[in-house]
């Protein structure tokens, strides 16, 4: 019994010592969208990986990477008031209500994957088609407005949208113009081809708990002194090289 | 304006004031966006619509091919072996034998395997370029799935019924299949009812695995709101409240059914 007791000490000390150092936010993410997040050689990179630790340097925090759902990410910020959303998480009005959301850092744009012979150029020609998105995505909200709700399939991931696309029971797929082309050039189907139909994406920001005002603040701090700093173009040319538009 | 608009207003001022909620306005605001906006409450009424088309179909479906194979596992199957010599005869018990040998594979291989990966495969892999609609595939995959439970179920059941039954009836005159169809499973499926309940409450819910396929049934409506309104686990309440009513309807159906069953023992 004292045994047990010494060694509950000992594990509260360690516990406290730990919590004293600096101050980790948990970074709630869902690394399969590329460029913003994704897994190389078992590390997580990327456009956000490299903006949040880039915050955390200068608003002097430790971050801690956790992936998950991109659906699960809403709930892990939540729950949690050290926990942030950094996922490539379109800001809207509704949302606004039960997460605070950082300044907007990227609207990188919007883009249709369709099938090569399908002929489609324009988004009058989508009216009415069976579009597929990523659920809770910019592109699912734009989905819904050109083709209405009952012609939107919304999936787990963009690559299921596309198999679904190869298979015929899409007429299109709409995405976010970086991840799109990201994973495309992966997929490697000459069958698709991307059309820019000149579609406005919604911001992307970083997602907070309401219960805390301050980690917010000290974020879009470090945001402001990023873009002053040029970050955000030295960002776009290391992730979108490819694009030139991207790096406006 | 309708009423819950009005109450609405205020609520999302003081959202917007960052003013703190009390927990009556927290729930109405949680019950407002979920529910109420942009009449949301009619998508989780077509989810549950889909839901019970598909988990109706697929007991029906589940429950005839789970009897067939349930009968083709029974002893008086795989140990048949026509002995005699008229070769058309002696086809027969071999294709029966081989009909048993494929239920037990099939029995295990559905039992043994995950559901959402038979529901991957059968929606991006068998049926990958036909174009029918979700729901039937969705019939199908959970049909499928069910079909080997039922069949375990409906088994214990028959082994449950006393052998003089069978005796009876064939000394009766019955044909052995007309024995199995008039004597022996009606008594099988009365006792294997309570567990049928069962399997019939656990399908239902197993439909939720099909939102995997984009298939808007209860679960995906509930996702489909929190993406949109990003409240933590509201909307999965609303569904799983709509689940529990649909299970607790079936549960009181099944049980008025095994009483009107037990009366027949009198």
């Amino acid at each position: 019994m004292k045994k047990f007791a010494a060694l509950l000490v000992a594990l509260m000390m360690v516990l406290s010592l730990a919590a004293a150092g600096a101050e980790t936010v948990t970074v709630a993410f869902n690394p399969e969208y590329p460029p913003f997040e994704y897994v190389e050689d078992e590390q997580f990179v990327g456009y956000d990986v490299d903006l949040i630790n880039a915050i955390a340097a200068k608003a002097g925090f430790e971050v801690e990477f956790e992936a998950m759902n991109f659906d699960a990410v809403i709930n892990a910020v939540v729950a949690n008031p050290d926990t942030i959303g950094v996922s490539g998480i379109s800001i809207t009005d509704e949302r606004k209500i039960n997460v605070d959301f950082s300044e907007g850092y990227i609207n990188a744009g919007l883009i249709v994957v369709v099938k090569d012979d399908s002929g489609y150029a324009v988004l009058d020609d989508l009216k009415g088609k069976k579009i597929g998105a990523q659920l809770g995505t910019t592109s699912d909200f734009s989905a819904e407005e050109i083709t209405g709700r009952d012609n939107t399939e919304t999936y787990k991931t963009f690559l299921d949208a596309i198999r679904d696309l190869q298979n015929g029971r899409l007429d299109a797929v709409i995405v976010d113009k970086p991840v799109g082309m990201a994973l495309l050039a992966g997929l490697g189907d000459d069958s698709l081809v991307i059309v820019d139909m000149g579609l406005q994406a919604d911001w992307y920001g970083i997602e907070v708990n309401k219960e805390n005002p301050e980690l917010l603040e000290k974020i879009n701090n470090a945001l402001k002194e990023l873009e002053a700093e040029g970050f955000y173009e030295e960002l776009a040319v290391k992730y979108f090289s490819s694009e030139e538009e991207a790096a406006e | 304006m309708s009423v819950f608009e009005q109450w609405w207003l205020p609520i999302e001022a003081m959202i917007a004031n960052k003013e703190p909620l009390s927990i009556l306005q927290s729930i109405y605001k949680e019950l407002y966006m979920n529910l109420i906006r942009d009449a949301r409450w009619s998508q989780y009424l077509n989810g549950l619509w889909v839901t019970l088309q598909v988990s109706f179909f697929a007991i029906l479906a589940g429950t005839l091919l789970g009897a067939i194979l349930a009968v083709l596992r029974l002893p008086d199957v795989t140990e048949y072996r026509y002995r005699g010599k008229a070769p058309i005869k002696k086809l027969g018990s071999a294709v029966l034998r081989f009909l048993s040998w494929f239920a037990k594979i099939y029995i295990d291989i559905v039992r043994g395997t995950p559901m959402l990966l038979q529901v991957l495969i059968i929606y991006y892999g068998i049926f990958g370029s036909v174009r029918i609609s979700k729901i039937i595939i969705g019939v199908i995959a959970c049909g499928l799935n069910s079909a080997a439970y039922v069949a375990e179920i409906i088994r214990g059941g028959i082994l449950s019924v006393d052998r003089g039954q069978t005796e009876a009836g064939r000394s009766l005159g019955f044909s052995g299949p007309g024995t199995m169809l008039y004597i022996i499973l009606p008594q099988a499926v009365k006792s294997a009812l309570p567990s049928l309940c069962n399997e019939f409450i656990a399908l239902i819910k197993e439909t939720s695995i099909l939102s995997y396929i984009a298939l808007t049934e209860l679960t995906k409506a509930g996702d489909y709101i929190r993406s949109r309104t990003y409240s933590a686990f509201t909307p999965y309440i609303i569904s799983g409240l709509l689940y529990l009513i649909t299970t607790l309807v079936l549960t009181k159906l099944i049980g008025k059914l095994e009483r009107r069953l037990r009366n027949s023992e009198r």
